[in-house]
């Protein structure tokens, strides 16, 4: 599957204004926490860029025409400098409400609540996807995008394949994925 | 894992040998030639094929973004390369050397297609095994195929093969070809690096997970959901994954965040990490653990690509990007908790480049020897700046004061592998000193966890304890808080070198502690509060505690 994606800065009209978060149910955290157990960081050593978390509320269902509304919450650990957020979604997703974030400053404990109001006519399992820049207070920029599985139509995200190359072999390395090479035979 | 085995690789009918012979007269390294026997020259009846190999590298634009307009072809080396037939039997198998090339002989008339592996190998005196799979398709290589052709009866037969990019102008619209093999080169530089220091290096095997498919989402990554590029220690001995993404995030043609992973793996597999990992960035007041592993990645990044500004692109089009030069940026918050401030440190060592107060220049090699050496990996404290500027100190004395002046540039002022006498607490009171010690019996000591630099892996969300038993020891070690609001909850690890060897994580308030017998030695006690690491922010606080040792 071939995706498109376009930038979405401009704002059809916004849903509520950008403020600090209160506690929500049904939050799906890119930190998801339970005491004592292990917690779901991104973890790994993961690669430089933007100290950003995201977390959620959407139910991952969304029917087909439906009129969705998710509150994205981004949280950070920064206490100065600025954040800008866009969203990037695929075509086939379209975006009634989000309003993109440009040098929010930012203080130590805030977070960003970014609602995102959307629907879809093609079922499938698509991403909205948060293009966070943090500008520190020297200039200096760095990134981070995070994402939300969407899924329009029946299936979930979490049961669907999400490349569009058969799994001709699930054994470990069984196998070859070929991509076809420019060849000069002389 | 799959692992060629070259033995029965001439047990094939056909011959393929690397290009060029000896290491003498080729262009190919020893290592990519070593393990291979001669061509046999044609005979009657047999054809010699040459070829070499290319893929599309698509370099940086100056500002921003991926550059595809000035996409420049680069051999693909070190790669395994097979002559197959059509049934998919390898008549034999080689790898390419450092121009791509290769050369072998095969019989005529023979039906068969030349494919390059996604896997880099050498079985020489420096041994490797590196992997580009596809974490979305059961772990597969990848493979750039030829036709299927004969080689016909004359003497000699070409065939080139090129790895196209696939961007068409507005998408990938083509196939991705020369993704894995522009990961696989970023790698081979590495391999290459090392075993010039090191002769006799032998890597441990290492699998890249790439897919078109690996997104931002954290979820299951045989569905592509990897959340980031990262190394993740736990996976398989230590496994590379690296986003694909279009439009939200590629890195096959980000050599520096690459590399930086590559570097997690060195420092995991063959030298020593005490890294807990997490989201980081430059400006960060991070754990000191965190800081050195995330500094090493960035410093080895510049280092073997030669270019000290990190770069990794990302967004629509892969027009966007961030970068950060380790050489002249300037660092908030210097100190031996910043990445910035020990990245600087580590290329300056490096570089043979003289500016403010860097004097060194002494290449890759001391910094190969110290975290290579046994007193590096077994030391009885963490793998920090101070061990890494400890052990050069001791291994490389003459350099002492020009390194001493580069750490004093970065604000950091501590002695010996534990940075005793440091000065620099970061602007958390509790960060100093960076180890406390405490005594079987003795008086108690304080420790606190603060959350002022954020959570989970920043400065002052953990707290060091050292610790010394003489002798094989039933203790009783306390935390009991001192201060701090009801949410409190502390817990504890304890650590002999890089093994954990217990930990105390109860839900009880205010208090935790452990009952145990400890073998005598060394151990350095973590002390955090949970809320200040897995917390996703309503019970997160500061919290101090005084920790007791009796037994």
């Amino acid at each position: 599957m071939r995706i498109n994606i376009s930038a979405l800065a401009g704002v059809v009209f916004i849903l509520s204004s950008v403020q600090s978060a209160t506690a929500k149910d049904q939050i799906h955290w890119y930190s998801a926490v339970q005491h004592k157990t292990h917690a779901n960081h991104n973890t790994g050593f993961v690669k430089p860029g933007a100290a950003v978390a995201l977390s959620h509320d959407y139910d991952g269902k969304t029917g087909l025409g439906e009129l969705e509304t998710l509150s994205a919450r981004l949280s950070h650990i920064y206490q100065d400098g600025s954040l800008s957020v866009a969203l990037l979604s695929a075509p086939d997703i379209q975006i009634s409400a989000f309003t993109a974030i440009q040098n929010m400053p930012v203080y130590q404990g805030s977070t960003l609540d970014l609602p995102i109001q959307f629907s879809s006519a093609e079922p499938g399992n698509f991403t909205l996807s948060l293009e966070t820049v943090y500008k520190g207070p020297d200039g200096r920029e760095s990134r981070r995008v995070l994402s939300i599985p969407v899924n329009i139509g029946v299936k979930t995200f979490d049961k669907s394949p999400v490349s569009d190359n058969t799994e001709l072999n699930t054994a470990k390395k069984s196998g070859l994925i070929g991509f076809a090479a420019i060849e000069v035979i002389e | 894992m799959n692992y060629i085995n070259l033995i029965a690789i001439f047990t094939t009918t056909v011959l393929l040998v690397g290009c060029g012979g000896s290491a003498s007269n080729n262009s190919a390294s020893p290592q990519n030639s070593g393990s291979l026997t001669p061509a046999p020259p044609p005979t009657n009846g047999s054809v010699q094929v040459t070829g070499k190999v290319t893929y599309d590298r698509v370099p940086h634009t100056s500002s921003s973004g991926l550059d595809y307009a000035n996409t420049i072809e680069q051999p693909i080396r070190g790669a395994v390369i097979e002559a197959v037939t059509d049934s998919g039997t390898v008549l034999a198998s080689s790898v390419l050397d450092e121009s791509g090339s290769y050369v072998f002989t095969v019989d005529a008339n023979t039906e068969f297609r030349v494919q390059i592996k996604s896997q880099l190998l050498s079985d020489n005196t420096a041994k490797w095994n590196f992997s580009v799979t596809d974490n979305t398709q059961g772990n597969q290589l990848y493979a750039l195929q030829g036709s299927l052709a004969n080689s016909g009866t004359n003497d000699h037969q070409t065939r080139d093969l090129h790895a196209p990019h696939g961007w068409t102008g507005q998408s990938y619209g083509a196939p991705r070809a020369a993704a894995p093999f522009a990961i696989l080169d970023s790698v081979y530089l590495a391999a290459q690096t090392f075993s010039e220091i090191d002769p006799n290096i032998d890597f441990p095997e290492l699998e890249i997970c790439w897919s078109s498919s690996n997104k931002t989402l954290i979820g299951d990554k045989a569905l592509g959901q990897i959340g980031t590029s990262a190394y993740f220690p736990d996976i398989e001995g230590g496994t590379i994954y690296l986003l694909g993404e279009e439009g939200r995030d590629t890195d096959e043609y980000d050599p520096h965040v690459i590399l930086h992973e590559w570097g997690h793996y060195f420092e995991h597999r063959l030298s020593r990490t005490d890294s807990i990992g997490g989201l980081h960035s430059l400006n960060d007041r991070l754990d000191l653990r965190v800081a050195f592993s995330e500094a090493w990645g960035n410093a080895l990044s510049a280092i073997l690509t030669g270019e000290s500004v990190y770069r990794d692109r990302s967004g629509s089009n892969q027009a966007s990007g961030f970068s950060f030069d380790l050489e002249t940026g300037p660092v908030i918050n210097p100190g031996w908790f910043s990445q910035a401030s020990i990245g600087s440190i580590l290329y300056d060592i490096f570089d043979d480049r003289s500016d403010g107060a860097d004097r060194l220049s002494a290449g890759l090699a001391p910094l190969y020897a110290v975290m290579r050496s046994d007193t590096y990996k077994d030391a009885p404290v963490f793998a920090t700046i101070f061990s890494l500027a400890d052990g050069m100190q001791t291994a490389f004395p003459e350099n002492t004061m020009a390194l001493t002046d580069l750490l004093d540039a970065q604000s950091i002022f501590g002695e010996g592998a534990n940075g005793n006498g440091e000065i620099n607490n970061g602007a958390i009171r509790s960060a100093l000193p960076v180890y406390k010690e405490i005594r079987l019996n003795g008086a108690e000591t304080e420790i606190c966890s603060v959350d002022d630099a954020g959570l989970h892996n920043k400065l002052g969300n953990r707290e060091f304890v050292f610790l010394n038993l003489e002798w094989n020891t039933d203790i009783t070690l306390s935390l009991v808080k001192t201060s701090g609001d009801k949410n409190r909850d502390p817990d504890l690890k304890i650590w002999q070198g890089n093994q954990l060897v217990h930990t105390a994580a109860s839900s009880v308030q205010g208090q935790e502690s452990f009952q145990g017998q400890l073998s005598a030695g060394d151990y350095v006690i973590e002390a955090f509060d949970f809320f200040n690491i897995n917390g996703a922010g309503s019970k997160r606080g500061d919290g101090c505690y005084n920790v007791s040792v009796t037994g």
